[in-house]
């Protein structure tokens, strides 16, 4: 299994935010979670990413058998946990090329791997960025400043290209972006997928999922999964409303 | 020392101390009338002003109580030491002079065959000015002058390489003194390294003038860099003529106490000054940085952004005012102020100024204070950097921000690593 979530329990700043969830993702997986505002969503994309303002108060995260909750946050992404924010933050200064070599190389340096010299990186990054469809202007430009809301998530896929993790939480990565900038993320995610990667599309509305089909669809509703099922879910989430579903469940 | 002087309190033990070493210094230099008999003026006023004192609005934040216990020793002449060997190349990048323990060192500066057509070193034959001093310090300064030169940068040149002025201290204790005078002539440009180093537990002192003619330009450049016991202070004016340009770069890294004042006068139309500071105070080190920008003339611009990454029990001191004189209307001034706090004990005194009597000006001054933003670690941990390492970069970054574009791309390379050398002390 490559993520196995256990009765997982978490608070944030005194307010229970997960009260139990439970959730097994395989290698090769792509799993939707989709629930209404203030469900608990961004909470556990936060939780297994290690945001320090939550405190896990129960239940485990094992990631490939590893205990993820044990570990600090950079820890987790050099063990293959990526995440992709809902908004990612700006940081004057910092070029994305230095960004961007600096990751990739802490993560190779934790796998026991060679740091890239700035050559073997330049040819790295180019051939992900051609893939993604940028221009070379982005990696001088500092860490997202005065990116718009799509070169943002882009920045976002392009990390993921580069890091190549092992399991992908994609966090609200959909909201109020355009079509352009959705369907670049779902390129980013399709050219991704493979059968040792997992990816869990963390979203509110079902317009990703018309681009990246998942191969589970989950309600998470007051902290906790309700239901799961395939892509007839979503149909009947959009008649039903998650309110009902959650009921009947 | 007598019983007298052991009631006394420190700042006046070391007033009659180092009057008492300048005093018998300037009896054994053998330079001409006018020279001595400006140094002894100049310490006739030191014997009578005030020392700094925290109770003293200009020093409130600055403390010198480590500078009052330090003895300090003049050298009465050059010295035989060898300079350990420079982690810069400097004789590479541009035409060198260098000062050391406060006397010029033509073994370690550029041949004066090297000088291209159109620049000239003199030395100055009388040290008195008409500047008033700021300070007891400023007194001291040229009481105790043993390099005193003016550089001239004649009428339509322009120097291809930078004059670097490397003030450098190889004996402990020991205090140095230095006044460089340089004119950029009409329509010539230049630019000047200056560089602090060594100094261990002694003073430094710089007074540096640049009279920038019409349609001149200089870029300066400041490195203070002295070792983190040393003391150093700097008295540098500026005055732009019509058209002028002024850039100034300075990074502030060394020294146990550092006071650095810029006095810029815009007095000609059309004229631009352009300062930025990058400073890094670690441990117990003080970094003050002072300003004063008159705006003596219409349609003239000046700028500045000061960048203060304070960790450890280390003190920022920004003091910066801008004085817009009747009639110069339609000035833009700007001056803006960040500090970013690496510890919870560091800490962060600005003061920005704006005094405008003219009308039609438009004059913005603005300080921020904070901290690491947890959100930016956290970028960057959650991509697997270490916590420390994100850090610095962020910080790194910060104070890089007000560098980046330093005029010479060696010194702006070698200052992103000094930069990042400092900041690892955190």
């Amino acid at each position: 299994m490559l993520l196995q979530v256990e009765n997982l329990q978490a608070t944030v700043a005194d307010k229970t935010v997960l009260k139990g969830l439970t959730l097994n993702i395989k290698a090769g997986e792509v799993h939707a979670i989709m629930g209404p505002n203030g469900a608990g969503k961004s909470s556990f994309a936060s939780v297994l990413a290690g945001r320090e303002d939550y405190e896990v108060t129960g239940g485990s995260a094992l990631l490939n058998g590893v205990d993820l909750l044990e570990m600090e946050a950079e820890a987790r992404a050099q063990a293959g946990l990526f995440l992709a924010f809902q908004y990612p933050v700006e940081i004057p200064g910092v070029s994305n090329k230095l960004f961007l070599q600096t990751a990739l190389n802490s993560i190779r340096a934790a796998q026991g791997l060679p740091e890239l010299d700035m050559f073997e990186f330049s040819q790295l990054v180019q051939e992900k960025m051609k893939l993604l469809g940028m221009r070379q202007e982005f990696l001088e430009r500092a860490v997202n400043v005065g990116f718009s809301g799509g070169e943002k998530k882009r920045n976002d896929m392009l990390q993921m290209a580069l890091l190549e993790p092992k399991l992908c939480i994609l966090d609200e990565t959909d909201s109020g972006l355009d079509i352009d900038a959705l369907k670049a993320v779902a390129q980013g995610v399709n050219a991704m997928r493979s059968s040792e990667r997992g990816f869990v599309l963390v979203t509110h509305y079902q317009r990703l999922l018309e681009y990246v089909a998942p191969d589970v669809v989950h309600i998470l509703y007051q902290g906790r999964i309700v239901k799961s099922g395939g892509m007839e879910l979503i149909a009947q989430i959009e008649e039903l409303g998650y309110d009902a579903l959650a009921a009947a469940a | 020392m007598t019983h007298s002087q052991q009631l006394l309190n420190p700042a006046l033990q070391a007033q009659i101390r180092l009057h008492e070493l300048v005093d018998s210094w300037i009896q054994q230099q053998a330079d001409g009338e006018s020279v001595q008999a400006c140094r002894v003026e100049a310490l006739a006023r030191f014997a009578v002003m005030d020392m700094p004192h925290v109770r003293q609005e200009d020093w409130k934040y600055t403390r010198l109580a480590g500078l009052w216990k330090q003895e300090l020793l003049l050298s009465s002449s050059q010295t035989e030491q060898h300079l350990p060997s420079a982690s810069f190349d400097w004789h590479a990048l541009g035409l060198v002079l260098t000062f050391v323990d406060g006397y010029f060192s033509a073994r370690d500066s550029s041949p004066a065959t090297d000088f291209p057509e159109g620049l000239e070193l003199n030395p100055l034959t009388r040290v008195c000015d008409n500047h008033r001093d700021t300070d007891a310090l400023h007194a001291l300064a040229k009481a105790s002058l043993s390099g005193n030169y003016q550089l001239t940068i004649k009428r339509n040149t322009t120097l291809t390489q930078p004059i670097i002025i490397r003030q450098i201290g190889l004996q402990d204790h020991a205090m140095q003194s230095l006044q460089m005078r340089v004119n950029v002539e009409k329509n010539a440009s230049a630019t000047v390294i200056e560089v602090q180093q060594g100094s261990a537990q002694g003073m430094i002192l710089t007074q540096l003038s640049i009279d920038i003619a019409d349609n001149a330009q200089c870029s300066h450049l400041l490195w203070q860099d002295a070792d983190t016991t040393a003391h150093s202070f700097g008295w540098r004016d500026v005055i732009l003529a019509r058209d002028a340009r002024f850039m100034q770069r300075s990074l502030l890294v060394g020294a146990l106490v550092s006071r650095q004042q810029l006095s810029v006068t815009v007095a000609g139309e059309n004229a631009e000054s352009d300062v930025a500071t990058g400073v890094i105070a670690m441990n117990k080190q003080t970094q003050d940085v002072r300003t004063h920008t008159r705006h003596a003339c219409m349609n003239a611009r000046s700028k500045q952004l000061h960048r203060f990454a304070i960790g450890g029990q280390a003190n920022g001191v920004f003091h910066g005012d801008i004085l817009v004189e009747k009639g110069a209307d339609k000035t833009d001034a700007n001056m803006s102020t960040n500090n970013l706090l690496l510890s919870p004990t560091a800490q962060a005194n600005s003061k920005p100024q704006l005094e405008i009597y003219a009308d039609d000006v438009r004059c913005t001054h603005g300080v921020t204070s904070g901290n690491v933003d947890d959100a930016q670690i956290f970028y960057l941990r959650a991509r697997g950097i270490p916590a420390e390492k994100a850090k610095l970069m962020i910080s790194a970054a910060f104070a890089q921000a007000a560098l980046d574009d330093v005029p010479v791309e060696a010194v702006r390379l070698a200052w992103q690593q000094a930069i990042a050398n400092k900041l690892q002390q955190a």
